[in-house]
Formats: structure tokens, sequence, C-alpha cells
């Protein structure tokens, strides 16, 4: 088999044929064979979900094996990953449920992820600081338009200054909803056309392929 | 048993309609008739940010948050943003830019890295490029404190933040901002243009992102789709005026679409 | 650089510490301070209390390590509020993470429980758990839930669950509650379960996205949502419930006035350099 038919087209057809049987599904009534077909192929969704994250935990070991042989600039830290994935990894592989492995994710991971989200409230007010200043019209009716809704949304806001309710409820419903209907219209549409390109096979980057014409030599 | 399944009718016409106007615009490019496209400005703006960071010396970031392509509304955006991405590459090694690409999953490591060696090669530059300090895989969570650690120790001078961003938009965008980078930003999560738009130097709303990648194609009968989506807009724009008509005239049309 | 200069542009740790402590004070030391209900969070309420006894409710449970603390307290008492009301209660997740949260909020929710109340697994509720394929996976669910699932989170049989007996598609649930916290999921419940099947819906997420599903509201397609932490907050205190998120979301009262501050005295610092330079 041709290098182009195995990196190309069969990936292309695929996607075609799977991406138009989900589709055909949703909008006619289909024998139990091809609703059980889809079914199936859903589920591949979580084992390839499942393969990407070996693959990458691969490709990052690798990388800080590779920093740790070659003493490369603070290679100290990549011994930190080693020494935690290895231990991480090995109680999950011998018990998913052990009771250590299981206060690992729920006392280590966990509030470190939900810190790491908490970290949007710093730069939003660092952000905002900066950014939120009435250099010229729009700017400004942005900023009046902010500071309402940001009142209305505190709970103490709208006792303190009764009018930001009405009128932070006017500006979400309003002219933020009919904004934000326009951008998920527009969203929408951008989606499809892209669906209709891969679909058709004009647009492969998700392969990662990219038919570059080359630069002369 | 009915031929289509109840309450569905309408979304079928839609796509019929709006998929069926994209082929035709792309099948009339093949016979050499392209729609006529306004240039969009956000491809001069990838050229301005590049040629900022060969003057300074400094890197350019191309970021693309979440990239868990197993997850159906964070693919599209994904798929965009790796198309940009290899534009954007392409013309960083034409230019001598030095170019960093984090990503954060395995499947789209891949992926990125192949993008960004088929564009170094396509430049004949494949000799400059060192594959693993260009595109690096980060674990989520991971990624926030070492990008933004090497954002302020790089010195970095421009940033493209393009694909599906959730909260990590204002984090990195912010922290660009306040090292000095230019920055081109695009996103089709809703919820997070706002602070795209208001932080960044210059933005991409919504399909803006889906139209930037097809224009970068090089490949006209791809951009001639974008026509074919406009007339998609035309439609959603005769419907709400007419909506809006119908329902001050006490007309409810709620049923119609539950056809 | 002078002090005007120093001012204009802040160096982003000061804005760190000042919101560190705006937050962690009141955190710390509980402040009560009165509070308003929005009226989505009201509609919210007062649909699932609208809610008849013996009614079947679809749960989605989409919060993850990130979004557990603004949803997981609200979500947890939403759990009692139904069960108290004797409303039966089927969770899916359309996450592998998000599936498990859902397990810690129930089970945080049946400790809170009243004596007397009825919350036994498989009778009063049961957690379907992980429904591969996001929207697509969605759609094939609210269609024929035997087709995606042929058994619950813990893996007992989908046929020998009581509840599941009458229960195989949307049509077959009295509402639909759509715990979404940031995955941006809940259009897929408004376009493949309300509006091809007409079930109701209302549901949460984080603080940001709320004006995002303004249009669906507006539309009738959802009845009011829980925005984050205060949406949360509100839920607990039209329970009677004050709980974690009452707590957060009074320190959310200093740090948003903290914010409203800094845009305020910028815009003051802006305005009087631009008189400084103007008169030079």
């Amino acid at each position: 088999m041709s290098e182009r038919l195995i990196k190309m087209q069969i990936p292309v057809i695929l996607t075609a044929i799977i991406g138009l049987l989900m589709i055909i599904e949703f909008f006619f009534p289909m024998p139990a064979p091809v609703t059980s077909l889809n079914v199936t192929l859903r589920s591949f969704v979580t084992i390839i979900s499942a393969a990407a994250l070996i693959l990458g935990t691969i490709v990052l070991t690798i990388y800080h094996s590779k920093k740790i042989g070659t003493r490369k600039s603070e290679w100290y830290y990549s011994i930190v990953y080693v020494l935690a994935f290895v231990f991480t990894a090995g109680l999950g592989v011998l018990d998913v449920r052990n009771t250590t492995f299981l206060w690992i994710y729920n006392n280590m991971t966990s509030p470190i992820g939900a810190a790491l989200y908490s970290l949007t409230a710093f730069y939003i007010t660092s952000a905002a600081y900066r950014v939120l200043r009435a250099r010229n019209w729009n700017s400004a009716v942005l900023l009046v338009c902010a500071l309402i809704v940001l009142l209305m949304l505190i709970p103490i806001g709208a006792i303190l200054f009764p009018p930001v309710l009405p009128l932070g409820t006017w500006i979400r419903n309003i002219p933020s909803g009919a904004g934000f209907r326009g951008m998920i219209i527009g969203t929408s549409l951008g989606i499809m056309g892209l669906g209709v390109r891969v679909f058709m096979g004009r647009q492969k980057e998700h392969l990662g392929i990219r038919e570059e014409r080359r630069a002369p030599e | 048993m009915t031929l289509i399944v109840e309450g569905r009718l309408v979304g079928l016409l839609t796509i019929v309609v709006i998929a069926g106007s994209i082929i035709y615009y792309m099948q009339r490019a093949y016979s050499g008739k392209i729609p006529k496209l306004r240039r969009l400005q956000a491809v001069d703006v990838i050229e301005e940010i590049l040629g900022r960071c060969v003057e300074m010396g400094r890197p350019a970031y191309y970021l693309m948050d979440t990239v868990t392509m197993d997850n159906p509304s964070v693919l599209a955006p994904t798929v965009a943003a790796f198309q940009i991405l290899a534009h954007t590459a392409r013309r960083a090694a034409h230019l001598g830019s030095k170019f960093f690409v984090p990503v954060t999953q395995g499947l789209a490591y891949t992926i990125a890295s192949e993008v960004v060696d088929e564009a170094y090669r396509a430049e004949n530059k494949q000799d400059e490029l060192k594959l693993d300090e260009t595109v690096m895989y980060l674990p989520d969570g991971a990624d926030r404190m070492y990008i933004i650690n090497h954002m302020w120790s790089d010195e970095m001078a421009g940033a493209f933040f393009l694909g599906s961003w959730y909260h990590k938009a204002v984090i990195f965008t912010e922290n660009a901002a306040r090292v000095g980078a230019m920055m081109l930003g695009g996103t089709d999560t809703t919820h997070n243009i706002p602070f795209l738009v208001a932080i960044c130097d210059y933005s991409l709303i919504g399909e803006e992102l889906y139209a930037l990648g097809a224009y970068v194609s090089e490949d006209p009968t791809v951009s001639s789709s974008l026509a074919g989506q406009d007339i998609g807009k035309f439609i959603a724009a005769l419907l709400i005026v007419l909506g809006s008509i119908l329902i001050t005239l006490g007309m409810s049309i709620k049923g119609l679409f539950s056809m | 650089m002078s002090l005007m200069d120093k001012m204009l542009a802040l160096d982003q740790r000061i804005i760190f510490a000042l919101l560190f402590i705006a937050l962690a004070f009141p955190i710390l030391n509980p402040i009560i301070l009165p509070m308003d209900i929005q009226q989505y969070s009201r509609d919210s309420f007062e649909f699932a209390d609208s809610i008849p006894a013996g009614s079947v409710v679809l749960i989605e449970g989409g919060l993850t390590a990130a979004t557990f603390p603004q949803g997981g307290p609200g979500l947890e008492v939403q759990i009692v509020h139904m069960l108290q009301k004797d409303v039966k209660l089927v969770f899916f997740s359309i996450g592998t993470e998000t599936a498990a949260w859902t397990v810690i909020a129930i089970n945080n929710a049946l400790e809170k429980l009243p004596s007397g109340v009825a919350a036994e697994n498989g009778v009063n509720w049961v957690h379907l758990g992980y429904v591969p394929g996001g929207e697509s996976g969605v759609a094939a669910f609210a269609n024929d839930i035997r087709s995606v699932k042929t058994e619950d989170h813990f893996g007992t049989p989908i046929d020998q669950i009581p509840l599941m007996k009458n229960i195989n598609k949307a049509s077959d649930f009295a509402a639909v509650f759509w715990w979404g916290g940031s995955e941006g999921s809940i259009p897929f419940g408004i376009r493949q379960i309300v509006t091809p099947f007409g079930v109701p819906m209302t549901g949460m997420c984080t603080t940001n996205e709320v004006p995002n599903y303004t249009p669906y509201i507006n539309a009738g397609q959802m009845v009011g949502i829980i925005g984050g932490v205060r949406g949360s907050a509100e839920y607990e205190y039209l329970m009677g419930m004050p709980g974690l998120a009452l707590g957060q979301a009074m320190a959310t009262n200093f740090g948003g006035l903290l914010w409203a501050f800094l845009v305020v005295l910028g815009n003051v610092l802006y305005f009087i350099a631009r008189r400084e330079e103007a008169a030079k």
C-alpha cells in the first residue's frame, strides 16, 4: 500500500464515513445494527483518549529522562517528576482503588487543580486594573457596563446600589444576549464549514498533514 | 415508521442548504470561478507579530489551550488552530523567528510536531529546527506555571492564542501583556471571547478563527467555502428579522421549528 | 519612572496580594452579609421545587476538581432537596472525571440528608456513570438509554435496577438538571433533550458562562440557571442549608469590591495623568 493511501486517503475516507454515520443516525430512524455500530464507535473514543493519555505520558517521561541524562538546566526538577510518576503510576497499576493512590488524588491532585483554576481570579483583577480605562467612548461604555454587571453579581452589590440590579439585568439579557446569539450562530456556521472541508478531505491538518508547496532551494 | 426523526426536519434542511452552498462554492472554485473575499487582517497581523519577534530576537509563543481532541466541542477549534499553526510555523521558518508551541495532550502533540516539522521542511529550514524544544508536551496543570515563568524569562515578543480557550485565556494573555508581547487571540468559546478581545492587541471573534484557518490554506477551493458559510449568515439574518416581525405581530413560530 | 507611572503600571504581585487578603480573610473569618437572590437562581429553585413527588428527574453531573468548589455544594443541596420531596434521581456524566466527582457529590448529599428520608441506590437514585461520545452520545442516550448504557457506574446491570424499570428515553423524565460546570455542555441538553422531547431543563454553570446561556433562557429553552458559587449559595440559602458555597459567596463580596475599587482607582489616576500631560 502506498504511503499516500495509508497516511492520507484512508484516514480521510474513515473520517467522512464515520462522521456521516453519526449525522445520519441523528436525523433518520436507523435499524438496530447501525445504532449498535455507532454505540461501538462512540465507545472507541474512550479507548483512544486513554491511549492518547498514555502516549503523552510516555513522551513526557522520555523528555525528562533525557534531561536527567544530559544534565540540562533545572534537571533536578525532572527527578521529582520521574519519582512522582513512578510512585503514583505504580500504585494505580497495582490497584486503582488503593487508599494511598486515592489519598494522593483527593489531597494533592484535586486541590492543586482547583488552586490553579483559581489563578483566574487574580489575573482577571490584574487585567481589569490595566485594561478597563476610559481611553475613548467605546472603552468608557465597556467600563461602565463592567462595573454595573460586577456589582449586580456580587451578593451585596444590589443591596449597596439598588439600581445595578435592573440595569445589570438589562445589560445581560438584551445587548449581551444579542451579542452572544450572534457569536453562537457564527461559530456554528464556522464549524459546519470546517466539517464539510474535513469530510471532503480538503483540509488535512488534523492528521498532521499539510501539502506544502516547497520553497525554491 | 417516519422517514425523519420527529422534531429534526428543520435542522436537516438547514444542514442540507448550508452544506450544499459550501460545496457549491467549492465546486465553482474548481472551475476557476473564485469568489472575491476581503483580506483577513489577521494574516497581516501574523506577519507583523513574527516580524517583531525577529527584530527583537525574542521568541513567539503559539498557544492552543485545551486540545483534548476526543472532545467534539474542542475538536473543531483545535483543527482550525492546527491549520493556522501550519501557516504561522512556515512564516516563522521563512522569517527566522524563534517559535515555541506547548501542547497539553499527547495526540495533539504528535500532530503539532508533524505540522511544524512539515512547515520547516517546506522552507528548507529543517536544520534550524530543534523540534523537541519548539514543540513541547506539558501536562495540563503543569503548563500554566511553566509557560508563565518562561514568558518572563524568554521575554517573548509575540504570542498567538488560538484554539479552544477556557479559563487559561485570561491567565496567559494578561501575563503576556505584562511581558510586553504583541498578541493575536481567537477562540470559539463565546464566554472567553471578551477576555481575548479586551486584552489582546488583535483578536478573532468566533467564526473568524475558522475563516482564518481556511484562508491561510493557500487553496482557493478551501477559502471559497467561506462564501458558502456567508449564505448561512444571510439566511440566519433573514430568519431573525422575519421572526422578530412575526412575533411582534403576535404570531408564534415555535411550532414551525419543532417539525 | 514617576509615582504616577508606577501606580498606573502597578506590579501585578501587589494586586494579587491585596486580592488574596480580601478573599482569605472572610473565608477564614466568615462574615454573613445581606444577599439578594438573583432571578435566574430563584427561577431554577422554584422549577426544582415544583417537581411533583414520585417523578423521575435526570441530572447531568459535569463538575470536575476545578469546578466542584463552585457547584458541588449547590448540587449536594439540590440532591437533598429532591430526595426530601421523594423525587427519584437518575445521574449520568459525559466525562470520566465528572462521573467520579458526581459520586462524591451524591455521597456528601446523603450524609446531609435528615434521617428518615429514603435514599436507596437503585430505588431512589441511580448513577449511570460515563456516557461517551459528547453530544452524539447524549443524543443516543436520550433516544434509547439501554443502547448506550447496559450497567450503572458501579457495575449493576441496568435491567436489575428497580428505578430504571420504565425509564429508557428522555421523555420518561419529568425534568433535566444539567450541572455542566465549565464543560460548556448545557447546549447538548437543550439540543438533544429539550428541543426534540420537550423535557424542561435548568442547569448550573460557572459565573463567567452565564451570559452564554442567556439566549436559551430568554427563548424559554431553559428555566433559570445556577450561576457559579453565588448560584450555589443562593440555592443553599433558599433551602435553609447554609454551607460552603455561602461562605465562598460572602468572600466574593470583598473580592468584587476590591476589584471595583482598583478599576475606579486606575481610571482616576489615568485621568489625572492625562490632565498633567495636557497641562505640560
